[in-house]
C-alpha cells in the first residue's frame, strides 16, 4: 500500500467514524433488507465453515449469519459499530476493529461476507484483491450493494429529485458513499478483481423511498405477506431491486 | 372477446342488468380513479384541437365528460345506466348531449371526429359488438381512443406472487366488484382493436402502478402520494407500460 493510500484509508475511516454515529436510526425498511440478505445467502452456508463478515452496522446480520457458521470473524472500522456488536455477546464471533485493507485472517475461510460494504470502500480493487487471499480455496464471497436502477429511485429521477441515476445524492454522500452500482458496474468491479459470479440477482423490488416504505408498515398498509410479494418480484425483476447481490469465487486461472 | 355473435335476446337481459347495478352502484369517487381520469384526458388532450364532435361512451359520474367537453364543440353522451346519466346531468354542461342506450345498440346520424372509450372494454357483454358499432359512427380520418386496465400492473404481479390470484388473467375480487369481465395485456388488447378494423396510431400505459387501489387511495388521501409523485408515476409508466395500471390506444378506421 501506498503512503496515498494509506492516507486516504484514514480518511476513510474518520469519515465512517464521524457517519456511523447518526448513520443507524430505526427502520424496518432497513431490518427486512439484511434479513433478506441473509436469506438469499442462506443456501450457500452451513455450520461447518468459518467466515469474515466486512462491515456489521448494529450487528442484526452478524447475529443472524452466526447462527449458521461454525466462527464469524468481524472486521468494523468505526468503533460504535464494533461495540454494538460485542455487546450482542455471540460466542463464535470475533471482532477487530480495524480497517479491512489493513485486516490478515489467522487462517484462510470459506466465506467472505461484503454486504453493503463497496459502496463505502475508497479503493474497492484493493480490497477485493485483498480478500482472495483470505478465502480458502473453493470459498466465496457474498456481496451485496445498493441498486442504482431501484424502482424508487428511477420514480425520484422522473420526479426531478434526482438528475442522474447514477450521480450520488446528498443523501449518499452524507452516509459516506463513494460510488454507486448497477448490475453491469458491479459485475465488472468484482471481474476485474478477478472474481467469477456463480450466482446473482435483486433483493426486493422497492417502489417507494425508504423512509416512505417504513411508514406503510408503521401504518399497516403493507405487512409481511407484501414483503415477501416484493422479495419474490425482486427476484422477477432484479432491475428493480432495493439491493443487487453477486456469489462469486476465484477465478481458476 | 367472444367470436360468436350475440344473441339479441341477451342485450335486453343486459339492459335489466345495468339497471338493477348501477341503481345502487355508488358512483366512484375513489381518489385513484379520479386521477386516473385526470391522466387520460392529460394523454389524449394533445390529440385535441379544442374543436368537433365527440361520443363519449359511458359517463359514470361525469367527470371525465365535464374535462372532455372543454375540449370540443360538442359532445354525445351514451350510456345504458339512467342513473348515470342523471348524476353527469347534474354538471350542466352546454355543449354535452345524452343519451340512454346500450352502446351495442347506439345508432346516430352524426359522425364524430372522436369517439372516447375510457374504461369500457372490460365491462361489456362482448368488445366486438361496440368496437363495429363505434366503427359505423366514426369518420373515416376520425380518432378513437381506449383505455383498458392492465393485467400486467405491477401491483398484479406483486398479487400474484403473494398469493391473491392464481393468475395474472384471472378477475380479482376487485374486478368483480367493479363488474370487470375480463382483463387485457397489451397484447389481447391490441389484437382486439386491429380485428374490430381499426389501426394503433399510439399506444403506451397510464401511470406505473405500484400497489392495489385500495392502498393508492389511501396514500392519495393522506398525502403520501401528492402530485409530484403522481407525475413522476405518470412519467414513469411511459417508460415502463408494461407495469401500469392501464393501457391506452390512440386508433383510427383501418384503411380497407
Amino acid at each position: 500500500m501506498t503512503e496515498g493510500e494509506k492516507i486516504a484509508l484514514v480518511d476513510q475511516q474518520r469519515l465512517l467514524e464521524n457517519v456511523s454515529a447518526t448513520y443507524r436510526r430505526a427502520s424496518t425498511q432497513d431490518d427486512w433488507m439484511r434479513r433478506l440478505a441473509v436469506r438469499a445467502v442462506d443456501p450457500w452456508l452451513r455450520k461447518t465453515q468459518s467466515a469474515i463478515e466486512v462491515g456489521c452496522s448494529d450487528g442484526l446480520m452478524t447475529e443472524l449469519l452466526s447462527k449458521k457458521l461454525r466462527h464469524l470473524a468481524v472486521v468494523e472500522a468505526t468503533e460504535s459499530f464494533a461495540k454494538l456488536v460485542q455487546e450482542r455477546q455471540l460466542p463464535n464471533v470475533d471482532i477487530f476493529n480495524l480497517m479491512a485493507e489493513t485486516y490478515r485472517p489467522k487462517s484462510p475461510v470459506d466465506c467472505v461476507f461484503l454486504t453493503w460494504v463497496l459502496t463505502h470502500i475508497v479503493d474497492p480493487q484493493l480490497l477485493l484483491c485483498e480478500i482472495k487471499s483470505w478465502l480458502v480455496p473453493g470459498g466465496f464471497i457474498y456481496v451485496v450493494v445498493p441498486n442504482m436502477r431501484v424502482l424508487s429511485r428511477q420514480l425520484a429521477l422522473h420526479m426531478g429529485l434526482i438528475e442522474d441515476l447514477y450521480g450520488l445524492t446528498e443523501n449518499d454522500c452524507n452516509h459516506g458513499h463513494v460510488r454507486a452500482y448497477d448490475r453491469q458496474r458491479l459485475n465488472a468491479e468484482l471481474q476485474l478483481a478477478g472474481f467469477e459470479t456463480f450466482s446473482q440477482g435483486g433483493l426486493m423490488l422497492k417502489p417507494l423511498a425508504d423512509f416512505q416504505m417504513d411508514q406503510l408498515y408503521e401504518q399497516r398498509i403493507l405487512d409481511e405477506s407484501h414483503i415477501e410479494g416484493l422479495y419474490r418480484l425482486g427476484l422477477e425483476y432484479p432491475d428493480f431491486a432495493s439491493a443487487i447481490f453477486s456469489i462469486a469465487g476465484v477465478k481458476q486461472s | 372477446m367472444t367470436a360468436t355473435p350475440i344473441d339479441p335476446s341477451m342485450l335486453s337481459t343486459e339492459r335489466a342488468f345495468l339497471d338493477r347495478v348501477y341503481k345502487t352502484y355508488t358512483v366512484d369517487h375513489s381518489s385513484q380513479t379520479k386521477v386516473m381520469r385526470e391522466l387520460v384526458v392529460k394523454t389524449i388532450s394533445p390529440y385535441l384541437d379544442g374543436e368537433g364532435y365527440g361520443l363519449e361512451l359511458g359517463c359514470s359520474d361525469g367527470y371525465m365528460t365535464q374535462m372532455l367537453a372543454n375540449h370540443l364543440t360538442n359532445l354525445d353522451v351514451v350510456d345504458g345506466s339512467q342513473s348515470f346519466l342523471d348524476e353527469a346531468k347534474k354538471r350542466k354542461l352546454d355543449n354535452v348531449n345524452y343519451v340512454y342506450s346500450l352502446f351495442e345498440e347506439f345508432e346516430s346520424d352524426v359522425k364524430y371526429d372522436y369517439v372516447f372509450a375510457s374504461f369500457i372494454q372490460e365491462h361489456v357483454l362482448d368488445p366486438g359488438l361496440v368496437l363495429a358499432m363505434i366503427k359505423r359512427v366514426i369518420k373515416p380520418n376520425g380518432r378513437l381512443f381506449l383505455v383498458v386496465p392492465n393485467a400486467r400492473a405491477l401491483s398484479r404481479q406483486l398479487a400474484l406472487h403473494m398469493g391473491l390470484i392464481k393468475d395474472l388473467k384471472a378477475l380479482t375480487e376487485n374486478d368483480l366488484v367493479n363488474g370487470h369481465r375480463r382483463v387485457y395485456d397489451r397484447v389481447c388488447f391490441n389484437r382486439e382493436i386491429r380485428e374490430a378494423g381499426f389501426q394503433i396510431v399510439a399506444e403506451g400505459g397510464l401511470m406505473l402502478k405500484i400497489l392495489a387501489d385500495f392502498q393508492l387511495d389511501k396514500l392519495i388521501d393522506d398525502g403520501m402520494l401528492g402530485p409530484q409523485q403522481i407525475d413522476g408515476l405518470y412519467r414513469l409508466g411511459l417508460e415502463y407500460p408494461d407495469l401500469c395500471g392501464s393501457l391506452f390506444a390512440v386508433c383510427k378506421p383501418a384503411d380497407d
